[in-house]
């Protein structure tokens, strides 16, 4: 992909203006038919947002490859090792805002050894230099330090959003030069990070006479903050639309704010119980007016150590809500019930297991709009007591017609059930289901899960993303790969007979994108029968099956632009031994930052 | 695939094999579970696994009780799973919530003796919550001077009044709070 030379030099213009320029400086002749031409592109393009729809267009020809890459304004990096930062900003120099995805996701659940590598270091100091006018930036399971937000805040004048999700490596300190030096700051949103606490007081450090701040989001700060600071904040933030507490905020505490913004659509409660246990005496504030007075709030979440009795205080909002999060919120299924029979309009709803299958019944009775699904374990072990199991999701199979994502946590399952949801909502996306217990058959028939989930492929045309559990054969996977035509994420555990199963994934699924498996018996043939499709995929990770160096070493060989990464544990120095393989496509050769327990081949 | 019937000459006698063992457990597995990790975010009990799968298989008799955690699995955040082991302990010890009654009052009240951290929180609680309010306490007089005091009944079912004993004692021994009239205590070693 090389640029020629370009020997008439960069218009001088503003390609954001929507007119044709009339064009240039008085050392031009008239322009060429070529240039006026490329102009019009430019400016046509402009009004092109999708990312596959621009990558179709910068194939057509090489004038459209440079107007594309001129007005290609986000820039959506899903590996941040796919090329390097230098690369990215030769070819887009209009950048204004970037999405960079890091880890992959197993490591979220301690697969992988820390310090694998995705910092944003390199990026950012790249970015410093050739995109002043960056606005906008969004980073996923990226190690960022305080030095990189400290970088960040003094290189873009212009910034404006910074959105963390699954973040590490920054604190309190990297918290407050963005609130400080971002004066036009509107979205900080931290969601899911892990936040180191300096003992610094960030929330302090907002601009003092206002901010422009429309989204604020700590609900994942385990530490407290400066209430007495947020309160201000919040006072001197009249564009404030989102807000998301951490639970060190107490309910009377998150009164206090309601009643300086009412004009909030999205509020995440805090820990909704109360900072003094015994203030039943005193006169407690009107929580029931503070929701009431909220007349555009839409999306609750919070309830980090909920007091059910405070529960009441939401029903005002209830029949306005579309987003309703209650996977922090230790409730049972009475009181589930008293607040999901006013909430007709939901459409995302997280919830705990605590609730039951009686509660799950009640959200199906009710919720007839109901898109997104997700039912949390609150005793994650493989043994434990399963509250929710197939009569759960059968109701809501039944209830819920419109469902387009599901994530399911149970102890047991039946295909029965698996297959009435796929027939009962044919609009399905995302199917999740994880049987906490590994190897887990159909707990009536005994039987695989393999009907169940083939059912799943059959029958929802338009999934894409699946993730499955409990028992299951070959017989599963060749389903998946006969019948899972567009199916990009793919999560296998503790499934499968032999190399078959890979295999008819690897044949079958033309779509596939991110196939992560781990503990199943899969080995270097398997492995070799997706050679041809590897260079589609944005990464494969297999972990604790049965790989060996040989194998991994002869993909590599056949592959010189994939990146093969065999990962050991921290304690393993035998070479020979590792725990992950870690492979994806890159368009310069090998990464340079990698530690020393993993070996690129 | 259709095109796989030529290699199918395996019958896949492991799935319906009948044998002692957890679930999963295999002997040609060369399949190691992950040592603990050295990782702020691995949650307790994560540590418990380590064993090889390779000495596992035939020889655990002992029903699964609990099996070994495995790391990562179920694939939950670890901030998640923290987040609910505090309140679980909670729910299994035994008798941290308790009655208070009041002479006089209507009602009793409940309150949680896990969230004081000694006498002087409680019973800044307690008289905050009926609104009276008690004298010092001394070893050798009790609450002197105070309108009411407090007693609790202890695990023998006998009356006994507040502070005498050290915290962590009291917490194990204490059944039910009741604050009673000054002049119902008398003999508790409240002053005259």
């Amino acid at each position: 992909m090389s640029e020629d030379r370009n020997e008439m030099p960069e218009p001088d213009v503003d390609t954001r203006r929507l007119e044709v320029p009339s064009i240039i400086t008085d050392d031009f002749q008239s322009p060429s038919p070529d240039q006026v031409l490329e102009n019009v592109l430019e400016n046509v393009l402009l009004f092109l947002t999708s990312r596959r729809d621009r990558n179709a267009v910068s194939l057509v020809c090489k004038s459209w490859h440079r107007a594309e890459a001129l007005t290609r304004s986000d820039l959506f990096i899903g590996n941040c090792y796919a090329l390097p930062p230098l690369r990215a900003i030769k070819r887009f120099k209009r950048v204004r805002s970037i999405v960079l995805k890091g880890k992959p996701r197993f490591a979220d659940f301690n697969l992988m050894p820390p310090n694998w590598g995705a910092y944003f270091t390199p990026w950012v100091t790249a970015m410093a230099r050739a995109y002043p006018w960056l606005e906008k930036v969004y980073l996923k399971r990226m190690f960022v330090s305080d030095g990189d937000l400290e970088l960040l805040a003094q290189s873009f004048p212009a910034f404006k959003e910074l959105v963390l999700v699954c973040c590490e490596g920054f604190g309190t300190t990297g918290l407050a030069v963005i609130a400080s030096k971002c004066r036009q700051l509107r979205v900080l949103d931290l969601i899911e990070d892990e936040v180191s606490d300096d003992e610094v007081d960030w929330i302090s450090c907002f601009p003092e006479n206002g901010t422009n701040l429309e989204s604020l989001i700590f609900d994942c700060i385990e530490w407290p903050i400066n209430f007495e600071a947020l309160e201000r904040l919040v006072a001197r933030s009249p564009s404030l639309r989102k807000l998301r507490l951490n639970r060190h905020v107490s309910i009377e505490q998150l009164y206090r704010l309601m009643i300086r913004a009412p004009q909030l659509t999205h509020l995440g409660s805090g820990s909704f119980s109360s900072s003094d246990i015994v203030a039943q005496g005193d006169q407690e504030p009107d929580y029931i007016s503070a929701f009431a007075a909220c007349k555009s709030l839409v999306c609750l979440s919070g309830f980090r150590e909920i007091v059910p009795d405070y529960l009441s205080a939401i029903y005002p909002v209830c029949a306005n809500l579309t987003s309703l999060n209650f996977s922090y919120a230790n409730i049972n299924t009475e009181q589930l019930k008293s607040v999901i029979c006013h909430c007709y309009k939901l459409q995302i709803f997280w919830v705990l297991d605590s609730v039951c299958d009686e509660g799950l019944q009640a959200v199906a009775a009710t919720c007839k709009d109901l898109r997104e699904l997700r039912v949390f374990p609150i005793d994650a072990r493989e043994d434990s007591e399963g509250p929710v199991s197939e009569v759960g999701l059968q109701a809501i199979s039944e209830g819920c017609r419109k469902l387009e994502s599901i994530l399911y946590f149970c102890q047991r399952m039946t295909n029965a059930a698996v297959i009435a949801m796929s027939k009962n909502c044919p609009d399905l996306v995302v199917f999740r289901l994880c049987i906490m217990g590994r190897h887990q058959p159909d707990h009536v028939t005994g039987e695989p899960m393999d009907e169940g989930f083939g059912a799943i492929v059959m029958n929802c045309k338009k999934l894409t993303r699946l993730a499955i559990s409990g028992l299951l054969t070959d017989k599963a996977f060749s389903y998946i790969g006969k019948y899972g035509k567009l199916v990009r994420t793919l999560s296998v555990a503790f499934a499968g007979d032999s190399d078959m199963g890979l295999k008819y994934v690897l044949e079958g699924c033309l779509k596939l994108q991110k196939l992560e498996i781990r503990d199943s018996p899969f080995g270097d043939v398997a492995l070799r029968s997706g050679l041809h499709h590897y260079y589609n995929m944005r990464f494969l990770w297999m972990s604790s099956c049965r790989l060996s160096r040989q194998g991994c070493e002869e993909i590599a060989r056949a592959m010189p632009r994939l990146t093969v990464e065999v990962i050991r544990n921290e304690n393993e120095h035998n070479m020979d031994n590792f725990e992950i393989l870690y492979l994806y496509r890159s368009l310069e050769g090998p990464r340079t930052d990698a530690p020393e327990f993993v070996t690129i081949l | 695939m259709e095109g796989a019937v030529a290699y199918e000459i395996d019958l896949n006698l492991k799935a319906t094999e009948l044998r002692l063992g957890l679930p999963g457990t295999d002997e040609t597995e060369k399949e190691k579970l992950s040592g603990v990790r050295n990782n702020k975010r691995s949650s307790p009990e994560t540590g418990d696994e380590c064993e090889t799968k390779g000495s596992s298989n035939g020889d655990q008799e002992t029903a699964p009780v609990t099996k070994a955690q495995v790391v990562g699995w179920p694939p939950i955040r670890s901030y998640r799973k923290n987040s609910f082991q505090p309140k679980k302990n909670e729910a299994e010890a035994s008798g941290m919530f308790l009655k208070v009654s009041m002479d006089g009052a209507p009602y009793l009240r409940k309150i949680d003796l896990k969230v004081y951290k000694g006498y002087p929180e409680l019973l800044q609680a307690l008289q905050n919550m009926f609104k009276f309010t008690i004298g010092e306490y001394s070893e050798r007089e009790g609450y002197k001077g105070s309108e009411y005091v407090p007693t609790y009944e202890d695990k023998d079912g006998d009356w006994m009044l507040v502070g005498d004993v050290p915290w962590d004692m009291f917490m194990s021994s204490c059944k039910r709070l009741r604050i009673m009239k000054g002049s119902e205590a008398r003999g508790l070693g409240c002053g005259v």
